[in-house]
C-alpha cells in the first residue's frame, strides 16, 4: 500500500510515493570506511539485495567523518511493477522519520499500522509495532534502555505527508529514484516518414556543407586579393631595391678599383726627393712611367725599388749620359694601401 | 490505378538512383572542385603571407640601400643625357678656373654604359706642377666625381715653370631616367 504525494506543480514529471512499512523490508548497515570504499560496499550490498527482481532503495546518512549509516529498503517486485512509466521517487516512510522526529523523544506514529518511533541522539532510529507487550510505551522505553516518557508524542504520518509541508533531504533522492520507460507497441516502420527524415537530413547536410565551402572560399578569395595587393607593392619595392643595389654594386666596384692619383704623385715626389728631375710622368691606372734626369739613374731606381709603395720597378730603356747627368725612364706599379680604396663612402653590399 | 508495394519500392529505388545521378554526383563534383580551389587558395595565401613576412626583412635592407644610394646620388652627375657634356665641361671649367689651370683642348666621347654610366673626357691642361696636382685632386674628390684613367704630365724643357697635362677622365653619370 502506498501513499502518493500531491505535486504542487503540474509540470513536475516525477511522482513521489511514500511506501508504508508493509511494502518493503528495511536493512540498516553501519560502515566505518572512506567515501571511495563506501561506494563499493553499497554497490555490493545492492547486488546481494537485488536478488529475485527486488528493487532496492538506498539512503546514505553520514554520522561522522568516515562513519556512514546506510539504510536499504528492499521493495517487492509486485510493488515496483505497479509504477507507471517515467520517473518515480519511492520513499520508505521510516526514512521520513529521520527528518520528522525530534531526537530522544518517543513518538506514536500513526500509519497503516501504528508503531513506536524513537530517534537517538546519535541518529539511530528505533521502531516497534504497537502490539502485545509493546502496547505500552514504558516497555518500549525499557527495551531501548531509556527513561520512560509518560506522554509520547503523536505523529500522524498520512496527515503529515498529505496536508503539511516537509523538507526531504537531498541525499535521500539518488537512491530513491526509479526510472521506467514506457512500453509502446512497435508498429510497422513508416518508410515514407523515415525516407523524408533521411532525405531532409542529407539535404540539410549538403546545404550546410555547400554554404560553408562557398563562404570559406569567398573569405579566402578576399584574403588572397588583399594579400596580393600588398605583395605586389612588396614585389615592386623589391624590384626597385634590387635595381638600386645593382647600381650601387656597379659603381662601388668601379670606385674601389680606382686609385687616388694625387697619392701616386705624392709617393713619386717623396721617393724621388732631390735625387733627380722628372720630365714626364705617365699614369695608367696603377701603372706608372717616369722619365727624367739624375746624377745617378741607378740611385733613383734603387729608391723606388726599396720603397714599399712601388713594385716591379725597372728601367724601360737604356740610360743615356747627357752632359753630366743620366737620362732615365722607369716603369713601376703603385701599391695602394688597403684603406685608401674606400674613398667613396659607398659600401659594396649585396642583398 | 494503385501501385503494388513492390512497384512502389522499384519506383523509389529508380527515383533514388536518378537523384543520385542528377543531383548528388554533380554536387559531389562541385564539392571536389571547390575543395581543390580552396586548397589552391590556401597555398596561395600561405605563399603571400610569406611575402608579407619578407617585406619586414626588406624594410631593414631598404634603409641600408637607401643610405648607400643617397651617397651615390652625391657622387654622380645628375643631368639629362643632352646636358651631360655641357654640365661636365662647365664643372671642369669651374675647377680649372678656381686653380688657375689653363685648359687648352678638351673633348668628350659618347656615354658608355657597362654597369655604371660614364662620360669619357680627354683634355689638355697647362699650369704649374702644383696647380695641376690640386686640379687633379679636385677632379677626383669633388662631386660630381671624375675618375682619372690615364694621365701624362710633361715638362717642355728644364727651365719651364709650367707643365702640360694630358688627362683622360671618366665622369660618373646617373643612369638615365629609369630611377
Amino acid at each position: 500500500m502506498t501513499l502518493e504525494a500531491a505535486s504542487s506543480q503540474k509540470t513536475t514529471r516525477a511522482r513521489f510515493f511514500i511506501l508504508d512499512r508493509s511494502c518493503f523490508r528495511e536493512v540498516v548497515r553501519n560502515y566505518k570506511v572512506s567515501a571511495f570504499d563506501l561506494v563499493r560496499l553499497v554497490r555490493n550490498e545492492l547486488t546481494v539485495l537485488n536478488a529475485e527482481n527486488n528493487k532496492v532503495l538506498w539512503y546514505v546518512r553520514r554520522v561522522s567523518s568516515g562513519h556512514y549509516n546506510v539504510c536499504y529498503a528492499v521493495v517487492h517486485p509486485t510493488v515496483s511493477s505497479g509504477l507507471g512509466a517515467g520517473i518515480s521517487v519511492l520513499i520508505p516512510e521510516t526514512w521520513l522519520l529521520y527528518s520528522l522526529l525530534t531526537p530522544e523523544h518517543i513518538y506514536r506514529v500513526e500509519s497503516a499500522r501504528t508503531y513506536w518511533g524513537y530517534l537517538s541522539s546519535q541518529g539511530t532510529l528505533h521502531t516497534t509495532i504497537v502490539t502485545g507487550l509493546m502496547a505500552d510505551s514504558k516497555l518500549f522505553a525499557n527495551a531501548l534502555g531509556i527513561m520512560p516518557q509518560p506522554n509520547p508524542q503523536q505523529l500522524d504520518l498520512q496527515q503529515q505527508v498529505l496536508n503539511e509541508s516537509f523538507t526531504l533531504p537531498l541525499s535521500l533522492l539518488p537512491g530513491a529514484v526509479i526510472m521506467r520507460q514506457s512500453k509502446q507497441a512497435v508498429g510497422p516502420i513508416d518508410y515514407n516518414l523515415w525516407g523524408k527524415r533521411i532525405g531532409m537530413t542529407l539535404a540539410g547536410y549538403c546545404l550546410v556543407l555547400s554554404a560553408s565551402l562557398f563562404g570559406y572560399k569567398s573569405y579566402l578569395n578576399s584574403s588572397v586579393e588583399t594579400l596580393k595587393l600588398s605583395a605586389e607593392a612588396v614585389f615592386s619595392e623589391q624590384q626597385i631595391l634590387n635595381q638600386r643595389q645593382q647600381q650601387i654594386d656597379n659603381y662601388a666596384r668601379l670606385l674601389q678599383l680606382s686609385t687616388d692619383s694625387t697619392e701616386i704623385f705624392a709617393a713619386i715626389a717623396e721617393e724621388l726627393g732631390d735625387s733627380g728631375q722628372l720630365e714626364r710622368i705617365q699614369l695608367s691606372a696603377e701603372r706608372v712611367q717616369i722619365s727624367g734626369f739624375a746624377v745617378s739613374a741607378t740611385t733613383v731606381l734603387s729608391k723606388f725599388a726599396e720603397s714599399n709603395k712601388f713594385t716591379e720597378v725597372k728601367f724601360d730603356r737604356n740610360i743615356q749620359r747627357v752632359r753630366e747627368q743620366e737620362a732615365f725612364s722607369i716603369t713601376m706599379t703603385y701599391k695602394a694601401p688597403s684603406d685608401a680604396k674606400a674613398k667613396s663612402g659607398v659600401k659594396d653590399e649585396t642583398l | 490505378m494503385k501501385l503494388s508495394e513492390q512497384h512502389k519500392l522499384g519506383v523509389a529505388v529508380i527515383g533514388l538512383l536518378l537523384a543520385l545521378k542528377m543531383l548528388f554526383v554533380p554536387w559531389l563534383a562541385w564539392v571536389t572542385e571547390q575543395t581543390d580551389e580552396i586548397n589552391q587558395l590556401l597555398f596561395n595565401k600561405a605563399k603571400l603571407e610569406q611575402v608579407e613576412r619578407r617585406s619586414q626583412q626588406l624594410l631593414k635592407q631598404k634603409t641600408n640601400i637607401e643610405k648607400n644610394f643617397e651617397t651615390l646620388n652625391t657622387l654622380w652627375l645628375d643631368a639629362p643625357a643632352a646636358q651631360v657634356t655641357v654640365e661636365a665641361f662647365q664643372h671642369l671649367d669651374k675647377i680649372a678656373g678656381e686653380f688657375g689651370v689653363e685648359l687648352t683642348n678638351r673633348s668628350a666621347a659618347e656615354l658608355t654604359s657597362d654597369g655604371a654610366v660614364l662620360l669619357p673626357i680627354s683634355l689638355f691642361a697647362s699650369g704649374t706642377p702644383e696647380q695641376i696636382m690640386v686640379f687633379i685632386h679636385a677632379l677626383e674628390h669633388r662631386q660630381p666625381l671624375f675618375q682619372l684613367s690615364r694621365a701624362t704630365i710633361t715638362r717642355p724643357n728644364v727651365v719651364a715653370k709650367k707643365v702640360n697635362a694630358n688627362l683622360e677622365l671618366q665622369m660618373l653619370v646617373k643612369p638615365g631616367g629609369e630611377l
